[in-house]
């Protein structure tokens, strides 16, 4: 064990928080900051391993093509379809619909949410369609949307607006109910009027809730990219996966994966970048 | 005048008539919270409020504040000097039992809470009066230092100081205060039960201070109200008799372990009593 051991641990807080306060607690905080350094080359020797691993397993097992590529193959495939300029297309038009559709299903389902969450009668009216359209699968609304919207972008979007809308509308509801009683009736005790405690209370309070709500609404969204193309695009990242399947191309596939992986992942690293500028308050996770 | 001001208000009276809280559950069986509660609390009295849990002290006190509504009865609160006309001007305060400070607001802006209302812009409208009187808090309460900590970075007993600074920032006539030391560890109580004694020795505003702790009640009251339960109700109001300074020798002195002992009895006496049997 090093000597230099960091001060304050999750336990020695509740400890020093009578006799010492601050101590105590500002090098917990800082402690885990450095946690937080620590964490990120975990992610990137998960993700190389576990490439390592696929590409040793595939080469060692001569397994099939059609099965399964190595990295090393989806790699070079990569760089063919970069070369020739295949994905630009699709990548601009999906990229277009999940921001667009994204940014339309909040601008609508964080409105409906808070009020929803605040006013009960809201609640009671809109409560039974939302829930039974989220339990609908959203494969029995794509045909629908792109009957009358056409294969364009529009449609797309309005697929992926769709999907993202309920797992918004939803988060943000809960938010505002989880909003701690003591906390409204400091907004009461205090003399608040009804929208300065919403301003200042229920709605700093749903942040979290609303920004869980947006992450997991991109995944969603991602997924309706692919379901709206499956039933008819001129383009788009889920046909060029149609066509890259149909056409046998297995290592064509795999890119198309992860460029539809990579948006994913990079419109929820996005959103945690906003959620932790804008919660600064919250207390750093470990 | 302009003294008053900086240390706050003028203390307010309060009285209760036959104050009476019915809490029915969803099976619709009833709880006698509180039964014909007649208490009369004089201006600028710390009032403290002792008696066994479910004994409705909380109730009484939200009741007071206007965070519950009493099934029937009625308090008046009336600051001191004003007419009967002018009572509704009494400005009442609330320190929670938990901080329930906004973990989205630092320290500071926790305080200035009850300010930067509507209602609350008026209390300091001109800035320099409104940054004195927060600076003022801030070193009373100890706070300075802190004043730019989230919630979640100071301790809780730091937590308890905004949730005073917080109350006392609106220069309320009367402050009531539920429980606010319970959580504490017993060190950090007992160094804030004397700098609130302190702290509210300066003041004129009444206070109202609900507690299960006798010795803290003892320590910071002039007067205590004792209650019991089943159904709540005042049994008896009990004088302290206590030194002009409450510091560290009476917290532990036998005067007021004597009075604490006493409480103690007449509690005691209640559990004996046929009618809650």
């Amino acid at each position: 064990m090093p000597t230099s051991e960091p001060q304050g641990s999750t336990g020695s807080e509740s400890i020093s928080s009578g006799s010492d306060p601050v101590e105590g607690t500002l090098s917990v905080s800082i402690w885990r900051r450095s946690i937080r350094r620590v964490r990120v080359p975990r992610a990137v020797i998960s993700i190389v391993v576990g490439l390592a691993i696929w590409e040793a397993v595939v080469r060692m097992f001569d397994i099939s093509s059609f099965a399964l590529v190595p990295p090393s193959e989806i790699v070079r495939e990569f760089r063919v379809v970069i070369e020739q300029g295949l994905l630009w297309e699709h990548l601009q038009i999906s990229l277009h619909s999940l921001i667009l559709g994204l940014s339309l299903s909040a601008l609508i389902a964080i409105p409906l949410g808070l009020a929803a969450g605040t006013f009960r009668a809201m609640r009671e009216y809109t409560d039974p369609w939302i829930l039974a359209l989220y339990a609908t699968p959203m494969v029995a609304f794509a045909p629908l949307i792109i009957i009358s919207l056409g294969f364009g972008v529009q449609a797309k979007t309005a697929v992926v607006a769709f999907a993202c809308f309920f797992p918004i509308v939803i988060n943000t509801t809960a938010g505002v109910r989880a909003v701690d009683k003591d906390l409204i009736e400091v907004g009461t005790a205090f003399k608040a009027s009804h929208w300065e405690s919403f301003r200042w209370i229920a709605l700093p309070g749903a942040a979290p809730f609303i920004f869980a709500g947006l992450r997991l609404a991109v995944g969603r969204g991602v997924v309706g990219l692919v379901v709206a193309d499956l039933f008819g695009a001129r383009a788009g990242l889920g046909l060029f996966l149609l066509q890259s399947s149909q056409s046998f191309n297995i290592s064509r596939v795999f890119v198309a994966a992860s460029v539809l992986a990579i948006l994913g992942v990079t419109f929820t690293f996005l959103i945690a970048q906003i959620e932790r500028r804008t919660l600064r308050w919250r207390p750093a996770d470990d | 005048m302009t003294d008053e001001h900086s240390n706050g208000q003028t203390g307010a009276s309060v009285e209760t008539h036959n104050l009476r809280r019915v809490f029915r559950d969803p099976t619709g069986s009833e709880f006698i919270a509180l039964d014909d509660v007649n208490l009369t609390i004089g201006s600028g009295k710390f009032v403290s409020i002792v008696g066994p849990s479910g004994c409705g002290k909380t109730t009484l006190l939200r009741i007071v504040m206007g965070l519950d509504e009493a099934t029937s009865g009625s308090v008046a609160v009336r600051s001191e000097g004003a007419d009967d006309t002018k009572s509704a001007t009494a400005r009442r305060s609330f320190v929670f039992q938990r901080p329930a400070l906004l973990p989205w607001r630092t320290v500071q802006q926790n305080v200035t809470f009850g300010l930067d209302t509507r209602a609350g812009r008026k209390i300091h409208p001109d800035r320099t009066s409104r940054s004195n009187h927060l600076e003022n808090l801030l070193e009373l309460t100890g706070l300075t230092r802190f004043r730019d900590y989230y919630p979640a970075q100071i301790s809780g007993g730091m937590q308890q100081r905004a949730n005073l600074a917080r109350a006392l920032a609106v220069d309320p006539n009367i402050l009531l205060m539920d429980e606010p030391f319970s959580a504490l560890d017993a060190m950090t109580k007992e160094r804030l039960q004397r700098e609130l004694a302190s702290i509210v020795s300066h003041l004129e505003a009444t206070v109202l201070f609900v507690t299960h702790d006798i010795r803290e009640a003892v320590f910071l009251s002039d007067r205590i109200a004792v209650m019991a339960t089943d159904p709540g109700r005042v049994v008896k109001v009990v004088d302290v008799d206590a030194p002009t300074e409450r510091d560290a020798a009476f917290q532990h002195s036998d005067i007021l372990t004597e009075q604490a002992r006493a409480i103690w009895a007449m509690l005691d006496e209640q559990k004996k009593d046929p009618f809650s049997e």
